[in-house]
């Protein structure tokens, strides 16, 4: 977990003050932390560490624009569980800093968290999260309204695609329809991945492959991959 | 046993545990590759539609899964000029 820190130190006739502001990961939040020394006479007795306060500064600007930066301005879509249809409609920035505002007033992080668990994975389960009957033949107007009600909920993705590869990138093969997962690239010692659509679950060196140096950009030449930058969310997890 | 690394599951939007690979195999690849096709400027909605209307696997498969969403949403633009009171709902009687 990231953090940066300011210490200030105060100090009185008998009492030692030190006030450390912690900036933490979350876009906006600012925690302050104070440690309080007591001195008596000549002799330090006490120490106490004391969460004097815990501010959460709601500065829609700093949030808004950290959250933003590290959402590309173009290509960014939501997927909805319960609506995969919506990732085929590109989100503008101004509905996203939008979403990233219900989201935050909702409690659920800010660009990658969830507030659907999945209790049933696709496919074949979709309208009900939206609150929609299975049995009910609704219009499409209820569809989309009950979607917009609940499209926070979604998680942003994104994908671009890459002129080279790099460490963290995913390989694509559009062939056999297969995503390689670069963890290590280097001209110099070759590559590794691992393929996250690979039929073998929990063995990793079944899915692990790994490419001698130069010969993933013999390859790459040969138009067998595609290097594509995609979303976090896309990759990590099981 | 020394064990010095725990996996864990960092990322909280994990898109990828609605995706089981036994029923969706290659659900990834079409997720990204409908990202990558809709990301294009030219022929973004002819390739986007050419792939809802045929599917590239049509028994299983994410494109063919949102194929079906968008007939059933499709579907359901027919009554969407149709006041509640025309429609008709089905209700259970007890006997």
């Amino acid at each position: 977990m990231f953090a940066a820190g300011i210490i200030t130190i105060s100090i009185t006739a008998n009492h030692v003050t030190r006030s450390m502001v912690v900036r933490s990961n979350c876009p906006g939040t600012v925690t302050l932390l104070e440690l309080s020394i007591y001195k008596n006479n000549k002799m330090l007795l006490e120490l106490y560490l004391c969460l004097s306060l815990f501010v959460c500064i709601e500065s829609s600007s700093l949030s808004r624009n950290s959250v933003i930066e590290r959402l590309p301005s173009q290509g960014l879509r939501l997927f909805h569980p319960s609506y995969p249809l919506s990732l085929l409609d590109v989100v503008s920035e101004e509905e996203a800093s939008s979403i990233i505002k219900i989201k935050r007033l909702n409690g659920i992080g800010s660009t990658t968290a969830e507030g659907v668990e999945p209790t049933m994975p696709l496919p074949w389960k979709s309208f009900p999260e939206l609150g929609i009957s299975p049995e009910a033949f609704v219009s499409s107007k209820n569809i989309l309204d009950s979607y917009e009600r609940q499209k926070h909920q979604g998680y942003f993705i994104w994908a671009r695609k890459l002129e080279k590869p790099r460490n963290n990138c995913v390989l694509l093969n559009h062939w056999s329809q297969r995503v390689i997962h670069l963890t290590q690239y280097s001209a110099t010692d070759g590559a590794v991945g691992y393929d996250l659509t690979s039929s073998v679950d929990n063995d990793l060196r079944a899915a692990q492959m790994t490419w001698p140096p130069l010969a993933l950009e013999f390859e790459m030449t040969a138009n067998k991959w595609q290097a594509v930058e995609v979303s976090e969310n896309l990759i990590n997890g099981g | 046993m020394l064990c010095s690394y725990q996996p864990i599951t960092a990322c909280l939007g994990d898109i990828k545990a609605w995706l089981p690979k036994q029923l969706l195999p290659t659900a990834l690849w079409e997720v990204i590759y409908l990202l990558l096709a809709s990301s294009d400027s030219e022929g973004t909605d002819a390739v986007r539609q050419a792939l809802l209307d045929t599917g590239l696997s049509p028994r299983r498969g994410l494109i063919a899964y949102l194929r079906l969403l968008s007939k059933v949403v499709q579907r359901g633009a027919v009554i969407d000029d149709i006041p509640d009171y025309r429609t008709i709902r089905e209700q259970e009687v007890i006997l």
